[in-house]
C-alpha cells in the first residue's frame, strides 16, 4: 500500500529538496504532502488521518516545528505518527530538546544522501517499507 | 575572528556545493567586480545566543542562476521562487555558522530569513564583524555577519 508522508517546511525550496532526496532514497513509492508551517501540518495531520510519517522543519513562522511536536504527542490522534525533524538549527542542545518528543531523527541542513542513508535506511524498516 | 571567518566559509561552501552543485571560493573583495545593483539582499536575524544578522547579497541574474540550479533547472524563475530559494541558502548557511560557533550545550534561535530586491545600492552596517565575497562560475556573492557590540564570537 502507498505510504503517505507529510512534508512541513516554510520554504518551497526546502521541501521540494527534501522530497527529492527522498525519492532518490527509496521512497520514490510514496505519496507526498506539504505544510508551510506548524498549525497548517497539525490541520492536514487531522485531514489525512493514515499518514505514515512526518518530515518538519523547526524554525517556521505562526506555529514552530517544537511547539507543533508538543500539540502532536498531547493528541490521542496524532501521537503515534512517527516524526523527521530536518532542520538548519541542529546541535546536542536541540537534540536534547526534542528527546522527550519522541522524534524518529533528527538530520541537519544541508542533506546530504550519503550521510542521512542509515537514518533513512531505519525509517524504511520502521514504516515497513 | 578566525572562529568567525573559518564557520562562514565552511558553511557557505558546503551548502552551495549540496544545494546547487556550485563551487564557491573565497576571495578578496578587491579582486572581483564590485556588486552593484540591482541585486537581492537576505537577512536572517540572529536572536541566540547573541544579537546579529547574517545577510546575503547577490546579484540577480546569479540569483535567477543559483536557484534555477538549486531546483533542478527546469521551469522558468519566478521572483518569489528565486526569493524562496535564496532565504533556504541562507537559512541552512546561517544555521552551520552557528552550529559552528555557538558552544555544543547551548541552543541556538534564528529569526525568519528575508529576501528583498534593492534597484539602488544600500549603506554598509556598521555593526559588519566579517565581510566575505566568495567567486562562483558566474559571478560572485556577499555575505556578512554583523553582531551588536560585545558579542560577537
Amino acid at each position: 500500500m502507498e505510504k503517505t508522508i507529510l512534508i512541513i517546511d516554510d520554504s518551497r525550496t526546502a521541501r521540494m529538496f527534501i522530497k527529492q532526496c527522498f525519492e532518490i532514497a527509496g521512497f520514490a513509492g510514496c505519496h507526498f504532502l506539504e505544510a508551510s508551517q506548524g498549525q497548517e501540518g497539525l490541520d492536514m495531520m487531522r485531514s489525512h488521518p493514515k499518514l505514515a510519517l512526518v518530515i518538519t522543519d523547526i524554525n517556521m513562522p505562526v506555529k514552530d516545528g517544537i511547539s507543533m511536536l508538543r500539540d502532536m504527542r498531547a493528541d490521542k490522534d496524532l501521537k503515534h505518527i512517527p516524526v523527521l525533524v530536518i532542520t538548519s538549527t541542529q546541535n546536542a542542545a536541540r537534540e536534547a530538546e526534542l528527546v522527550p518528543l519522541q522524534v524518529a531523527g533528527i538530520l541537519a541542513k544541508p542533506l546530504h544522501l550519503p550521510q542521512i542513508a542509515q537514518t533513512l535506511t531505519n525509517l524504511k524498516t520502521q514504516l515497513g517499507m | 575572528m578566525n572562529a568567525s571567518i573559518t564557520a562562514l566559509n565552511n558553511a557557505v561552501q558546503d551548502t552551495l556545493e549540496t544545494l546547487a552543485f556550485t563551487e564557491a571560493v573565497p576571495v578578496a573583495a578587491a579582486r572581483v567586480e564590485p556588486l552593484s545593483a540591482p541585486f537581492y539582499v537576505t537577512t536572517l536575524e540572529v536572536k541566540q545566543p547573541y544579537a546579529g544578522s547574517i545577510r546575503l547579497m547577490i546579484g540577480r541574474e546569479l540569483a535567477i542562476s543559483l536557484v534555477s540550479s538549486m531546483l533542478g533547472g527546469s521551469d522558468p524563475m519566478g521572483d518569489a521562487s528565486v526569493q524562496d530559494g535564496l532565504c533556504e541558502l541562507v537559512n541552512t548557511i546561517s544555521g552551520r555558522i552557528l552550529a559552528h560557533l555557538v558552544d555544543n550545550s547551548s541552543s541556538f534561535d534564528l529569526g525568519i530569513p528575508q529576501t528583498i530586491f534593492m534597484e539602488t545600492a544600500r549603506p554598509r552596517d556598521p555593526d559588519v564583524l566579517v565581510r566575505q565575497t566568495y567567486a562562483l562560475n558566474e559571478g560572485s556573492i556577499e555575505l556578512e555577519l554583523a553582531f551588536k557590540k560585545g558579542q560577537a564570537a
